[in-house]
């Protein structure tokens, strides 16, 4: 019979470029994500990534690429198919069910699944992960950092504060009818409108931040998903938060987990078996999220017709 | 004789929701030994949750706990038959667990959000395009977008009182039972414990370091009132187990045994107030 375990994930993530993830703005600036925490000195605002952001970015997100790369997906998935696979669906009939066989056969099919859970229309699947939040090495976090870290990991001599770490990003955006306005058919639109200037807090290229996952009653497979997730994230960029697009976000991690496991022995087993129920998981995603649907409606043929018309 | 114990859990993340009972806590990392618990135990008198387990999901794999199992609708777990290195008094059908609820103060209380909304690039690039879907909703249906705030506590640590015995567990090379003390049982659970509170998944009420002390007085379920008046309740119990002189008390209807928040726990009881 299989057997689960206890895993847990320590990351320290070193930002490459300036991190934006941010939460609300001020005027039209925008600000950092910030948590209070209690210090010496009484409450202090610390830049914090979220746990929501970490499991989406890092594990959900990229770990649905590469199930709908991998079974050949892309083009083929119904609306509700892709919501559960990048954002894990949401409850929509009345009549919510509790049916255990439904959800290991879900377990079993989608090891991701069984990490990250989900939401069927009539039915909660439970996740085993637990993912932390991001927290700055700072000197305002220097005691929990001290409880948190495993030994060693702590960085030695004085930490920098959070405000010490505090930078601002500034850009503009010019108005095309300004800048090429030849281009325009009619002049008489190169109007006085200029730039706009955007601007921000971030978090500056250097700074360190502490993070991980535990994850429950898992099989070796299931450390898989979220291990290959991981490394696809890293091997794609490795961003979180806004401005990505801008270069922003890039994070460099590195883990260590607890117990000591083979990643490429894990990774293959979880691989091996996605791709073993390859066609039972399509068929279970068809059974339970629909059938990508062969007839147009209404709108979708008007529309086609419109454009045969005018092509 | 139990010996009174201090069980503290230094805070690393805001707390939402509630902190749960420690017996809770603890029935909850013992659930994940239930095979090796029922292996050495001749007695049988902690036996029954792997039974119960295989009834409710057969098959499951080895030290599954209550993963994906526990539920308002199904049926719940045994009754305190898990050893949890904490004493229990029978007080009519219920194996009342000697610890108080847990005892905090938060320093500050705020709001954060948590987003969700349905990228349309995804969506773009791996819908099936013959399926003449043109817009996505954001604000109804299954694909609707929240921003959903969560009430956040900034707590430094949190407290349980609690009276503990020795365990019972693991086996020394020769096949005898190791016994440990009450407070090395209770670290070695308590260190399974990552994260506590709702919203766990996205790294709220976590957990930076488990501390056990010894303490003079079993404050489990009483403990003296600041005014010297009487006692002070320290967990719900049934009714009948609140004696006259207790203050700081109202009745109500609520669960004295874990799971806390399954419907078929509840009972008349007395909580602290």
């Amino acid at each position: 019979m299989a057997e689960t375990h206890m895993y847990k994930i320590t990351a320290l993530s070193e930002a490459l470029s300036p991190l934006t993830h941010n939460s609300g703005s001020e005027g039209n600036e925008t600000l950092i994500n910030r948590e209070p925490i209690v210090t010496d000195r009484g409450l202090q605002y610390v830049p914090v990534l979220s746990g929501n952001a970490i499991r989406h970015r890092f594990i959900r997100a990229t770990g649905a690429e590469d199930l709908i790369a991998r079974y050949n997906l892309s083009g083929k998935l119904t609306l509700d198919q892709l919501h559960f696979l990048f954002n894990g669906g949401s409850l929509t009939r009345g009549s919510a069910t509790e049916n255990i066989a439904r959800i290991t056969t879900f377990w079993r099919l989608f090891p991701l699944g069984r990490v990250l859970g989900g939401c069927l229309p009539d039915l909660i699947v439970p996740g085993s992960l637990l993912s932390w939040r991001g927290t700055m090495i700072c000197r305002e976090n220097s005691s929990r950092l001290r409880r948190m870290l495993p030994e060693g990991w702590m960085p030695e001599g004085r930490l920098l504060s959070c405000h010490e770490l505090a930078s601002r990003y500034q850009y503009t955006r010019m108005d095309a009818a300004r800048s090429r306005g030849d281009l325009l058919a009619d002049q008489q639109e190169v109007g006085d409108s200029g730039q706009m200037i955007y601007s921000g807090e971030a978090v500056p290229a250097g700074t360190m931040f502490v993070h991980g996952w535990v994850l429950r009653h898992a099989m070796p497979r299931d450390l898989g998903a979220l291990l290959l997730a991981l490394a696809n994230w890293q091997a794609a960029g490795g961003t979180i938060g806004g401005m990505s697009s801008r270069g922003h976000g890039r994070l460099l991690t590195m883990i260590a987990i607890d117990p000591d496991v083979d990643q490429a022995e894990t990774i293959e087993a979880y691989t091996s078996h996605a791709d073993g129920v390859q066609d039972e998981a399509i068929a279970w995603l068809g059974k339970e999220l629909g059938q990508p649907s062969t007839a147009k409606s209404k709108k979708g043929i008007k529309k086609e017709e419109a454009d045969g018309a005018t092509s | 004789m139990g010996r009174p114990l201090k069980v503290t859990a230094i805070m690393a993340a805001p707390l939402v929701g509630e902190p749960p009972h420690l017996d809770a806590i603890l029935e909850y990392v013992r659930a994940a030994k239930a095979e090796s618990i029922e292996r050495d135990d001749p007695s049988g008198r902690h036996s029954g949750l792997v039974a119960w387990r295989e009834r409710l999901a057969p098959n499951a794999p080895r030290h599954s706990g209550y993963f994906g199992i526990l539920s308002r609708s199904l049926e719940p777990p045994p009754l305190g038959i898990l050893p949890i290195a904490i004493e229990r008094e029978q007080v009519g059908s219920w194996p009342i667990a000697k610890c108080s609820s847990p005892i905090y103060l938060p320093h500050y209380e705020y709001v954060e959000h948590t987003a969700k909304r349905i990228s349309v690039g995804e969506v773009a690039v791996h819908i099936d395009q013959q399926s003449g879907r043109q817009s996505i909703h954001h604000g109804t249906g299954g694909t609707k977008a929240y921003f959903r705030p969560l009430h956040c506590l900034v707590v430094e640590r949190i407290v349980w009182f609690c009276v503990g015995y020795g365990g019972k567990t693991g086996r020394r090379p020769d096949g005898s039972i190791k016994r440990r003390s009450s407070q090395g049982e209770l670290m070695r659970m308590l260190r399974l414990i990552d994260s506590i509170g709702a919203e766990r998944q996205a790294g709220y009420g976590r957990v930076a370091e488990w501390v056990v002390d010894p303490w003079d007085d079993d404050w489990s379920w009483f403990a003296p009132s600041p005014n010297g008046r009487g006692r002070m309740l320290m967990r719900p119990l049934p009714s009948s187990a609140v004696p006259d002189d207790v203050v700081g008390a109202r009745p109500t209807y609520a669960s004295v045994c874990p799971p806390y928040w399954h419907p078929k726990r509840h009972v008349e009881a007395m909580v602290p107030c």
